[in-house]
């Protein structure tokens, strides 16, 4: 039915909110694929299979990405901006997953093509239900399109240490 | 004519038919000829004068008895002839002047002199006084001898009113002009030569009338002016427009300047031509250098405005941030408080006692609490003071909504809805918030062992729409009233949950949308809140 299987690419440098998502995937029913990098770059190597990530067996390529905004190395916006210059990446599901709605997120979010702009449940029961929809709704029902080969690549962007 | 007997022989009446006329001359000496001429031309004379009703025409012997008395005499002073002739003419003047001897001097001059002219006021029969232009002249025998006089005269009261009605007139102008200190008033001719110069044009320039008078009105423009031709182009525009107000800055004799705001008008003769111009002006200098002060200081007060609203714009945007992250702050440890009890309560919650178990159900609610203060605290201070767009509005949707969303109150009997609602002019999503506060509190705020009970109905009246919100909750007494819809309060803290922010939320959406609240309730014996819109017009 699929070209792939459903797999999540979390971002974000909260250790707690790591470990709470962690925690209601399993509730959820997410047991197969859920991977977690903590900061936009090491989102963008994994994307590109690059270094640690290279071995594709261990680290498939994600069929939704869950993307925190406010991290310290790079904005969230930033890698969804980047997600949606790779032709490579089409067709990957970008979920902006964080704490603060400001709508002027809400907006640029939208305009830089993100599927849907959540913010973060404050109880764990929601955050469960959240990912069982999740689940559902981009894994069962949503025809996840199959991929290119992956080795021709754009060039990687250099990321900013000192933001 | 009536004429007294005397040495001329036998009067003509009336209406008797000339001697001669229109017939062929009978043969006669010559002399008689000549004596008939003369009488012919005599009764000419008589009969004009006694046609004459405009003019009195009368004569006097060399003593100044009445000698004869025309129609016009009759008509101006009243007497018949037969009344005066014979007696003196002095009956005619006034007390002061027959005691003066104004007659006599009269005839005197007249004999003298071939005639006397002169205006006064002389007195009728009936006492009455009028004025007369009258002129005496001598009467001659064809000798040479001075036998009498002839006065004629002519009512001019009329026209002595007039004329001094204009002298007064122009006498009060005059004065006026010449006092008026304020106003200067100056006239020019059509070349705008000055003609006259009034008090105030004195003292608003400094210059006497006669140093102006002659002088070109051009001389009361600054040089730069003149230059550009202003004064011409004022006066050309003061004959097309009727007139030109204009503004502009004057030198003085003494060399100060002054700012003058006036109105030049042209000035017509009878035949419709310029003949000149009048400038009324009027020294301003005070009142425009408060103008430009003012403006000064307007202006600074503006700069002044805008920068604080600058400031205070950006105070607002800083605290909307800040209240931004620190939301995200704030509530990212409460999800992990949460999140985690929850957790060990789901994976470990058998190998716990039942009191751990109560501890962990604790910090989960806690957070969930204080998570909720915070995400309506944002909500308060996150809507902006302006209002709302407004649009008719169904209420039954909105109630139906709340329903979905909350079945615990949907459930059963608690909620009756007495249809149909008014529409109202409202702004939907503001609505919805405000009535779910008060339906989710009329649930709420109920004795615990009642079963709560909500009516909503709405009423018109006037234009506009109250909606009705009304359970059979605990009250709220009178004296604290006022006090709910303020942030944070909370009047049962201990006895039911809540923030004490959702009635502060309703009131501020309330006002956005220009419309009202209120509650009207007794403690224990529940409460009616409601909230007031316009109606929405009828289709």
């Amino acid at each position: 039915m699929n070209g792939r299987d459903f797999c999540i690419l979390y971002v974000d440098d909260d250790e707690n909110d790591i470990r709470l998502v962690k925690f209601a995937a399993e509730g959820a029913g997410i047991t197969r694929c859920l991977q977690i990098v903590n900061s936009g770059p090491e989102a963008m190597e994994y994307m590109h299979g690059e270094g640690l990530y290279s071995e594709r067996g261990k680290f498939p390529l994600p069929t939704l990405v869950l993307l925190d905004l406010r991290m310290p190395r790079m904005n969230g916006l930033d890698v969804l901006q980047w997600i949606r210059t790779q032709p490579e990446l089409v067709g990957i599901v970008v979920i902006i997953f964080t704490a603060s709605a400001h709508p002027d997120d809400v907006k640029r979010a939208w305009e830089l093509g993100a599927n849907a702009f959540v913010q973060k449940p404050s109880t764990f029961r929601e955050l469960t239900q959240f990912l069982k929809l999740v689940k559902a709704f981009w894994g069962d029902f949503h025809q996840i399109p199959p991929v290119e080969s992956e080795s021709h690549f754009a060039e990687l962007p250099k990321p900013d240490l000192n933001p | 004519m009536r004429r007294a007997r005397g040495a001329r022989g036998e009067g003509r009446r009336h209406g008797q038919s000339w001697p001669g006329s229109g017939r062929s001359r009978a043969k006669r000496d010559e002399k008689r000829d000549g004596a008939v001429n003369l009488r012919e031309s005599q009764e000419w004379c008589r009969l004009i004068v006694n046609s004459v009703r405009d003019f009195a025409i009368f004569t006097a012997d060399t003593e100044g008895h009445v000698s004869s008395w025309n129609p016009g005499a009759e008509r101006f002073f009243g007497y018949r002839d037969r009344e005066i002739l014979g007696k003196p003419m002095e009956l005619l003047y006034t007390p002061e002047d027959r005691e003066a001897g104004v007659a006599e001097k009269e005839r005197a001059t007249a004999a003298e002199k071939g005639t006397s002219e002169d205006e006064r006021w002389h007195v009728c029969k009936d006492g009455r006084r009028f004025f007369v232009l009258g002129r005496v002249n001598p009467m001659y025998t064809d000798d040479g001898e001075l036998c009498g006089f002839i006065k004629i005269a002519t009512d001019i009261t009329e026209r002595k009113e007039l004329q001094k009605r204009l002298t007064s007139s122009e006498e009060l102008h005059e004065l006026i002009l010449r006092n008026i200190p304020d106003f200067a008033i100056l006239t020019t001719d059509a070349a705008g030569k000055i003609e006259t110069w009034n008090t105030g044009a004195e003292k608003t320039y400094g210059y006497t009338a006669s140093e102006m008078i002659g002088q070109s009105i051009s001389m009361l423009y600054e040089a730069e002016e003149r230059a550009k031709g202003a004064p011409e182009r004022m006066l050309a525009s003061a004959v097309e427009n009727k007139h030109a107000v204009e503004e502009h800055w004057c030198v003085r004799k003494d060399g100060r300047r002054i700012f003058v705001a006036g109105t030049i008008r042209p000035l017509f003769d009878e035949k419709g031509n310029i003949r000149g111009f009048s400038k009324v002006g009027r020294d301003i200098t005070a009142r425009r250098q408060l103008e430009d002060q003012l403006k000064g200081s307007r202006s600074q007060l503006e700069e002044l405005v805008a920068k604080r609203t600058a400031s205070l714009t950006e105070a607002v945007h800083e605290l909307e941030t800040f209240s931004y992250s620190l939301s995200h702050d704030m509530r990212g440890p409460l999800r992990a408080m949460e999140g985690f009890a929850e957790v060990v309560l789901e994976k470990y919650g058998a190998n716990v006692p039942e009191e751990g178990q109560d501890l962990l159900k604790r910090i989960v609610s806690s957070a969930q609490r204080l998570d909720l203060l915070i995400k309506e605290s944002l909500a308060y201070y996150r809507t902006p003071r302006e209002p709302l767009p407004l649009e008719p509005t169904a209420i039954e949707p909105l109630i139906e909504t709340f329903c979905s969303e909350h079945p615990e109150i949907a459930r059963g009997d608690a909620l009756k809805i007495d249809r149909p609602l008014q529409k109202v002019l409202a702004h939907p999503p503001s609505l919805m918030q405000s009535l779910a506060n008060l339906l989710d509190n009329a649930f709420r705020f109920v004795a615990p062992e009642r079963r709560p009970e909500i009516r909503v109905w709405t009423e018109r009246s006037n234009g506009k729409v109250k909606i009705y919100v009304e359970d059979n909750g605990i009250g709220i007494a009178p004296s604290d009233q006022q006090k709910i819809w303020n942030l944070f309060a909370r009047l049962h803290p201990q006895e039911f949950e809540g923030t004490g922010i959702g009635l502060a939320l309703v009131r501020k959406a309330m006002e956005r949308m220009g419309g009202n609240v209120g509650v009207k309730s007794e403690e224990g014996r529940g409460s009616k809140f409601w909230l007031e819109l316009p109606a929405a017009k009828d289709k």
